[in-house]
């Protein structure tokens, strides 16, 4: 059993954000209205699961995943700041 | 490296993606940036809960672990669940409207109406076509519908003929809730309360203001009931259009599942049928049996908790919630009331 502080912290950070991510998506609804932005967290979700997976090929990357999160991480960050300036 | 462990980061890097992605947009968005943040707030603390489990639950074995992880999902779960509940049930009570384009035409119209622009009031007034400036005149103080804001409707009043009736004998007043149009205060229930009462107190100060008459339709009825029920509080009449027993009712009418503990989460709860009890003055209350958002059966059951004054119940059938000002059956029992008053 991997007991690392990271281990626990990544692990307390996907359980809290798991609610967040369907409140986030209610909370679409909302304030716009409109199916296809409120699906915008799971197509975040969506991408980065592959992304994340894809670079787990990559010779480099798949010796570093927790830079491949974190890469990803940003990712999703800047298209969220993309979907603000947009819509 | 293994497949398994290829999905493992992979729903990680989603999971923390999504959250960050989708808490960016809220947090940059003013309307919704105090509910994004409330939310913030509930994921730190599951977080911190999450990581204190952690910690004590170190070497422990997994059939200790695991019902206890899976509690914290369902807790966290319920949370959001709840919150999101009460901040949709908030929004959709009062969606807090305006409308700049009514808002400048009004300001056009010199004379025709009076704007209103008092510390936490916000609105207009349409001065008594039939009465000279400066004698007295009876108001009607209006509580309009969740969706509405003043100019809207005022605009919509002086552009319609069928509703000149309501400020030729009368000044007609619509002033914005808490939220709504020009003013910017936090709308809760006890601001949407001190509202009625800062309404109430800003119309009997005019000085051509004779007597006050409320007209009150859907949500508006809970604010003005509240108003009626205060001693201090003097009305020629009420008339209600559409009311309601209590915001429970309109919740259940949208969705039916507050009851019991559930109740904790309506937002605004609207108690009319306790405030009815101290109502003294003349009431008559009109209800559609197909309205659609008002339920008939919670018209009714404010209606028998009346027991002061007298009190008239008028039924109409085959008018929709939003065809109560078009009706030529419920603008004529209106015109009635106001004659009688």
């Amino acid at each position: 059993m991997r007991t690392d502080l990271r281990y626990k912290l990544t692990l307390a950070a996907v359980f809290a954000s798991i609610p967040l991510v369907l409140f986030a998506m209610v909370l679409f609804i909302i304030a716009t209205d409109s199916l296809w932005i409120a699906l915008f967290p799971l197509y975040l979700f969506a991408g980065a699961l592959i992304i994340t997976f894809i670079l787990g090929f990559v010779p480099f990357m798949k010796d570093h995943m927790w830079l491949s999160v974190s890469a990803v991480t940003v990712l999703g960050l800047l298209a969220g700041l993309i979907l603000y300036l947009v819509v | 490296m293994t497949f398994g462990k290829r999905i493992k980061y992979g729903l990680i890097s989603g999971v923390l993606a999504a959250f960050f992605g989708s808490m960016i947009v809220f947090v940059l968005s003013e309307s919704v940036r105090m509910i994004a943040l409330t939310g913030l707030i509930i994921a730190a603390v599951i977080f911190g809960i999450t990581l204190l489990v952690e910690v004590l639950l170190e070497g422990k074995p997994s059939k200790v672990r695991i019902p206890v992880f899976a509690l914290i999902i369902i807790i966290s779960v319920l949370s959001v669940f709840s919150y999101s509940l009460y901040t949709i049930g908030k929004r959709m009570t009062f969606p807090c409207t305006s409308d700049e384009e009514a808002y400048e035409e009004l300001c056009d119209m010199d004379g025709a109406v009076i704007e209103i622009d008092e510390e936490g009031l916000s609105g207009w007034r349409i001065p008594a076509s039939a009465v000279a400036e400066g004698e007295p005149r009876p108001v009607i103080l209006y509580f309009g519908g969740n969706g509405e804001n003043s100019s809207h409707r005022v605009e919509y009043i002086l552009d319609n003929e069928k509703s000149a009736f309501l400020y030729e004998n009368y000044d007609f007043v619509f002033l914005d809730y808490p939220s709504y149009g020009n003013n910017e205060t936090p709308i809760t229930e006890s601001s949407l309360y001190q509202f009625t009462l800062d309404a109430y107190n800003y119309v009997s100060s005019l000085e051509t203001t004779s007597g006050i008459t409320l007209l009150s339709y859907s949500i508006g009825n809970g604010p003005a009931m509240y108003l009626a029920s205060q001693d201090d509080v003097e009305l020629d009449s009420m008339i209600m259009l559409a009311p309601y027993n209590s915001g429970y009712d309109l919740y259940n009418a949208n969705l039916n599942i507050f009851y019991g503990p559930l109740r904790l989460l309506v937002a605004f709860k609207l108690p009319s049928y306790k405030y009815a009890r101290n109502v003294s003055c003349p009431v008559t209350m009109i209800a559609s049996t197909d309205d659609e958002i008002i339920p008939y059966e919670s018209s009714r059951a404010l209606f028998s908790s009346l027991s002061g004054g007298s009190a008239n119940f008028i039924t109409v059938e085959g008018v929709l919630h939003n065809d109560f000002f078009t009706s030529p059956e419920i603008i004529s029992a209106i015109m009635n009331c106001l004659e009688a008053s």
